[in-house]
């Protein structure tokens, strides 16, 4: 028969609590996941804003090679458009972010939901997908100067982002709306006046890839320091 | 069993053995909170040697508290470790006896 002290029977089941509560912080943590997904689309929409640009550019030159080429990189972005509303899109997704956000082993959770945080969800989701043609409609007739583009997007993507990181619990997805809002109220004060012309349709763009990385930086951080706290609580408690 | 209907007389209750050694306790803390878990996941978060975990986990299996699963990912080999109903059960059990025992030690201090 083992006897434990009052005290340490108590800290024990605390730790053993705990150390079960981190390990589901991981596995439900799907920033990485989000970062990838959001990566891929950021680099296929911009590669074919561009590649349709530089085919106009290339028809009114008179130039048939690089009209050609630019053709081709937009029917590819074409079919990789498609592929992302397949399964097959999902599962690769999946393989990736878990190479890169397995860090240290893999772990599966459950996610569970809240019912308002689904709600939030639906909500925000609703918000970004009537701004975004009212957003592309009001630029394509200039009602909106291109300089505004990147201020305005970031008035439906922050909050949009911001919604999806409570409704999936994933704190490290608020990183992207705080980098977001921080390119673009860069923008607004005027630190990207002085670039040149050309910058400008990119600047959204570029606040958008600034805002995957530092999202799928955060996750790898929160993992890291997770796993250590977990490590550390191990190391110090259990000792009956 | 209630910590107020326990007297003095009444025999204390038993540790679950299997359960109460401090790596096995930590594995099953850790596999309580998640569906599965693989070999490195656990290694690096407990802070176990590759030796430990697997003996630990293997005791674990035979009493039937945890689940284990080998697969190869290529040529990768990849164990994957999932707790049970019974090692949920035994697991709440043991917190059950436990918290018997130290209601027990505060009853005679």
């Amino acid at each position: 028969m083992v006897s434990p002290t009052p005290d340490s029977s108590t800290n024990i089941r605390t730790d053993a609590e705990q150390l079960g509560k981190l390990a589901r912080t991981v596995s439900q943590e799907r920033s990485i996941h989000a970062a990838v997904g959001m990566g891929f689309g950021l680099a296929v929409v911009t590669t074919l804003y561009f590649a349709s640009k530089y085919a106009g550019n290339a028809v009114r030159a008179g130039a048939p090679l690089p009209a050609g080429i630019s053709v081709g990189v937009i029917a590819i972005c074409t079919v990789a458009i498609i592929w992302m509303c397949t399964s097959s899109y999902s599962r690769w997704i999946e393989r990736v972010a878990s190479r890169l956000g397995s860090v240290g082993g893999y772990v599966d959770g459950t996610a569970e939901s809240a019912g308002w945080r689904r709600g939030v969800g639906v909500a925000v989701s609703i918000g970004f997908a009537v701004s975004v043609p009212i957003h592309v409609g009001l630029s394509t007739m200039e009602v909106l100067p291109v300089e505004l583009s990147l201020p305005i997007s970031a008035m439906y993507v922050a909050p949009f982002v911001a919604g999806i990181s409570i409704a999936t619990r994933n704190p490290a997805l608020f990183v992207f709306p705080l980098t977001y809002g921080a390119c673009a109220a860069a923008s607004v004060a005027g630190y990207t006046a002085g670039f040149p012309a050309w910058f400008r349709p990119m600047e959204t763009a570029l606040a958008m890839g600034a805002s995957v990385i530092s999202t799928l930086l955060a996750g790898l951080c929160m993992r890291l320091y997770t796993l250590k706290r977990m490590r550390r609580l191990s190391r110090r408690g259990f000792k009956i | 069993m209630g910590l107020t209907k326990m007297k003095a007389s009444d025999p204390a209750p038993e540790l679950d053995r299997v359960i109460h050694e401090p790596v096995r306790l930590r594995i099953m803390s850790l596999l309580a909170g998640v569906d599965t878990a693989d070999f490195a996941f656990l290694r690096t978060a407990l802070g176990l040697s590759k030796g430990n975990l697997s003996v630990h986990a293997a005791r674990l299996e035979v009493s039937g508290y945890i689940e284990i699963t080998k697969t190869f990912e290529g040529k990768l080999p990849k164990t994957r470790y999932r707790m049970t109903q019974p090692g949920r059960r035994a697991l709440e059990r043991y917190w059950e006896s436990l918290d018997a025992i130290r209601g027990a030690l505060n009853g005679h201090e």
